[in-house]
């Protein structure tokens, strides 16, 4: 006999099965002697376990004992919020209620205006000269961290070694 | 739900939503560059500068001496020039020398160059902090004008218009 049989029949002698089931393992049992036999041993388990179980009662009846547990809930609910506000004026706890966000929330804004964001855009530039015959000369000093913009015209001979400098924008 | 977790989950919401809102308010709002404007002079013989003027740090003196012929080099007072983004601000250097400047937000300036009337050229560049941006061109008796610009970290402009208030 397999398992799913065996735990069939417990189930039968528990009166969880179905009828149709209950026939099939009540068919089983008579005509199965391993089955007759596994039966009649769990009847005797189960006839066993119920004479010898414990009966415990409580002292009070069973509405008086929910009753108490009810009482006891509805108790700890009002204590809760009492002494949370234990020894506060009302105006100080609510006060406390919104001190933790709103300290959060201020220490958001201090870190956003105290910390500047840091440009993320990539050095730009863009010269032009609108004056006639003029010229501009754009370079950059990588030491000094100075840009400069030369504007000049074509009689303006300004620079006196532009290739000793990096980055020259030599006029066209 | 308790009370109490329900009034500690909507304030939340509300500062959620204050974080939220301040964070937008902030990401559209364009700062204001704080901007040190100073005009340079370029002089091979020191003659002709005018009384206010002072000898430039030897190290951008020397930057500029590099790179063009005048070997003296002189800087006028400083000036702070507040430039709120996406205005055209005029800053006169001297009688003849001024310059506008525009932010264009995302550290992105404008610099329109005059001297007298007459624009001589524009530029548009990034400024990144702690660095140098000079525009110049050649002034008569045989000089040059440069003007240099860079950007005041903003504690430091506070700073300076807090002791200018006082």
């Amino acid at each position: 006999m397999n398992i799913e049989l065996e735990l069939k029949i417990q189930a039968w002698l528990d009166n969880e099965l179905s009828a149709n089931e209950a026939a099939e393992v009540a068919t089983l049992v008579a005509t199965n002697t391993e089955a007759q036999a596994l039966a009649a041993e769990l009847k005797s388990l189960k006839a066993f376990v119920h004479a010898n179980e414990p009966a415990l009662t409580v002292p009070e009846s069973r509405e008086f004992y929910w009753s108490k547990i009810e009482r006891a809930i509805a108790q700890s609910e009002k204590v809760a919020p009492q002494s949370e506000s234990a020894g506060l004026s009302p105006i100080f706890a609510w006060a406390r209620s919104w001190l933790a966000p709103v300290a959060g929330l201020a220490a958001m804004v201090a870190v956003l205006i105290v910390i500047p964001p840091r440009s993320s855009e990539p050095e730009y530039s863009e010269t032009d000269t609108p004056s006639e015959g003029g010229g501009v000369i754009h370079f950059k000093d990588p030491a000094s961290g100075m840009t400069v913009i030369w504007f000049y015209d074509q009689a303006g001979n300004p620079i006196q070694n532009p290739d000793s400098i990096d980055n020259v924008e030599k006029p066209e | 739900m308790n009370v109490f977790v329900r009034k500690f989950i909507s304030s939340w919401a509300v500062a959620g939503l204050l974080v939220i809102s301040s964070s937008l308010f902030a990401a559209a709002a364009e700062p204001s560059l704080n901007v040190e404007v100073r005009l340079v002079l370029g002089s091979e013989d020191g003659k002709a500068i005018p009384a206010d003027f002072k000898k430039m740090d030897a190290a951008l003196a020397k930057t500029l001496s590099r790179s063009f012929r005048w070997t003296e080099y002189y800087e006028g007072t400083p000036q702070k020039v507040q430039a709120p983004a996406q205005k055209s601000q005029k800053v006169k250097l001297d009688e003849e020398c001024s310059i506008e400047l525009k932010n264009l937000g995302a550290s992105k300036i404008e610099v329109k160059y005059f001297v007298g009337a007459k624009q001589i050229g524009k530029t548009v560049n990034t400024l990144p902090p702690q660095n140098w941006l000079t525009v110049g061109s050649v002034d008569k008796n045989n000089s040059a004008k440069f003007v240099m610009m860079r950007l005041v970290p903003e504690k430091a402009a506070k700073k300076e218009t807090k002791e200018s208030r006082n």
